[in-house]
């Protein structure tokens, strides 16, 4: 976009742009640097052919499975849990809203406790779930849960506020125009909300991926069952270092190939003419 | 402006230190070992600390094998004491210990411990392989672990707990710990029925979450405990008082409260190769 006094203009900006680039740098840096050291050691043309080894396709396909199901359940029963907080004035709104941001600065450590306190043989729910038959602690179902404890909060704050951004009006002019509120939802809230609604299953998903502290208390590590990559990736330093280098590059390439997708679809909805 | 720059001066000065002001006489030790010597170690710790002006130890508890790791990653350490001669073997390859004053000081043995809270009611060795009873163990890089798969093995060839017992033992696993007080943790809380731990562990344990089956000496697998210190040490005296202090009277009733095995004094030296 070009101004009518367009030379002044432009070279004022290019001034200011460099004092910032130069102060990002050390940011910048920092998180780059990491993950290409990472990939330089890591890096070894037979990379590929260790992903059919049994532990390391077994830790691959659990992560992720959980993660993928972890993600679902979080949209699932988040969003109306987001349309909720976003939309109705409710006595302990304050309170909930805030509950919900617990378990992101708990200590992953603390929140697995927690499950196990919770729904353990011994927790709260323990004796109902033995009458059931049902045992959850040191199984796929643990591995789900604790995920889901962790990472769900961050898709329902991203929901609450994506929903809250919604122009009212805009949901009124269908209704006026004779849509139900199912079809206003759809039609109308849920595109007008979906980058953040998207953004925030991202997120939810991505804290899944790195869940190691809550699972390895509530879940256990068990190789195939319960030992999902960070899991892999923690346990296999202690036998052989480099194979715990080769997990952490594959887990850092597929998360970035996910992310690397889903923006890509993302920009392609929203900004290509 | 002056007075700003001569404030900075002044500030650059006494933070770097080597002013020329005497330092109180403190010597630190730091002293990485093997979860199972927590107990033991804070008080023999403590007693040198009452006697020594001036010294203080820092400890860093964790499984033998993430001790060997860090090493190797360069972690400032003055002493090591774990958990078997593997690992100790293992710690002497990284070049970081100096091989010639790795000394044992100490045996443990292990324990088989059930959760008093447990409906399953497990007396026996052989009731480890009733189906559907949730083990814990050590994972296979810790020494705890691979003690126990030694136990295991030594029980199914003595013949007398059925054929594939260590098979029928492993099925029960539910859960692979990253150390031996990981396993006893999840004993204690009830929500596995038996683990196999160390004798020192189970003496420790709060004696009513959970009961011992004993193990007769046949069967049962003597750990040895190595010390030895690190190369770029940069206090080697303090270093060596504390190991010295190990095989001490003193360091061994210490060690034999908490219930491991002395070491006699006429032992020969196990030096690693």
């Amino acid at each position: 976009m070009e101004l009518k006094n367009g030379t002044a203009a432009t070279s004022k900006s290019e001034r200011r742009v460099i004092p910032i680039a130069l102060a990002s740098l050390p940011i910048v840096l920092f998180i780059v640097l990491p993950l290409t050291a990472l990939v330089i050691r890591a890096w070894s043309p037979g990379i590929f052919t260790r992903l059919v080894e049994p532990d390391v396709a077994r830790a691959i396909s659990l992560s992720i499975t959980t993660t993928l199901l972890t993600t679902v359940l979080t949209v699932l029963f988040g969003t109306p849990a987001a349309l909720l907080l976003s939309r109705r004035r409710f006595p302990g709104r304050k309170l909930l809203d805030t509950l919900f941001d617990l378990p992101v600065v708990l200590p992953p450590a603390v929140a697995g406790l927690a499950l196990l306190m919770t729904f353990g043989r011994r927790g709260i729910l323990g004796p109902l779930l033995t009458d059931m038959n049902t045992e959850i602690a040191f199984t796929q179902t643990a591995v789900v849960l604790a995920q889901l404890f962790v990472s769900s909060p961050l898709y329902i704050r991203a929901a609450t506020a994506g929903f809250a951004a919604v122009d009212r009006e805009l949901e009124q002019a269908a209704a006026l125009d004779g849509a139900s509120p199912t079809n206003v939802f759809w039609k109308v809230t849920v595109p007008l909300a979906l980058p953040s609604l998207t953004g925030g299953a991202v997120m939810t998903w991505a804290r899944a991926l790195g869940e190691f502290g809550a699972t390895i208390l509530f879940a256990g590590n068990f190789p195939g069952r319960t030992q999902t990559m960070p899991l892999a990736i923690y346990m296999g330093f202690e036998v052989d270092f480099s194979s715990a280098l080769t997990l952490a590059l594959l887990l850092l390439l597929i998360s970035f190939t996910v992310l690397l997708v889903v923006k890509g679809l993302l920009h392609q909805r929203y900004f290509s003419p | 402006m002056p007075f700003r720059i001569l404030l900075l001066m002044l500030c650059i000065l006494l933070g770097t230190g080597e002013s020329g002001l005497p330092r109180p006489q403190s010597r630190e030790v730091i002293v990485y070992a093997a979860a199972s010597l927590s107990g033991a170690f804070q008080e023999i710790a403590n007693e040198l600390a009452a006697e020594s002006q001036g010294l203080h130890i820092a400890f860093n508890f964790a499984g033998s094998q993430e001790i060997v790791r860090q090493l190797e990653q360069g972690a400032p350490a003055d002493v090591i004491a774990l958990a078997s001669m593997d690992h100790m073997r293992a710690a002497v390859r990284t070049g970081r210990v100096d091989s010639s004053t790795v000394r044992i000081f100490a045996h443990n043995m292990l324990a088989v411990i059930v959760s008093s809270e447990s409906s399953r009611h497990l007396a026996t060795l052989s009731d480890l392989a009733t189906p559907g009873a949730r083990i814990v163990l050590a994972g296979p890089a810790v020494p705890a672990g691979r003690y126990a798969v030694q136990f295991l093995e030594k029980c199914e060839e003595s013949g007398k707990f059925g054929r594939n017992f260590k098979q029928h033992v492993l099925k029960n696993v539910v859960s692979y710990e990253e150390n031996v007080r990981a396993v006893l943790g999840k004993v204690e809380l009830g929500e596995c029925d038996a683990g196999i731990v160390y004798e020192t562990d189970a003496k420790s344990a709060d004696s009513a979450s959970i009961r011992e089956i004993p193990i007769p000496v046949e069967f049962n697998v003597t750990a040895d405990y190595p010390v030895a210190l690190i190369g770029d040490a940069h206090d080697h005296m303090s270093a060596l008082h504390f190991a010295i202090e190990l095989r001490s009277a003193r360091g061994q009733s210490i060690l034999q409260r908490h219930g491991f095995m002395t070491v006699p004094a006429s032992e020969p030296d196990e030096t690693a190769h």
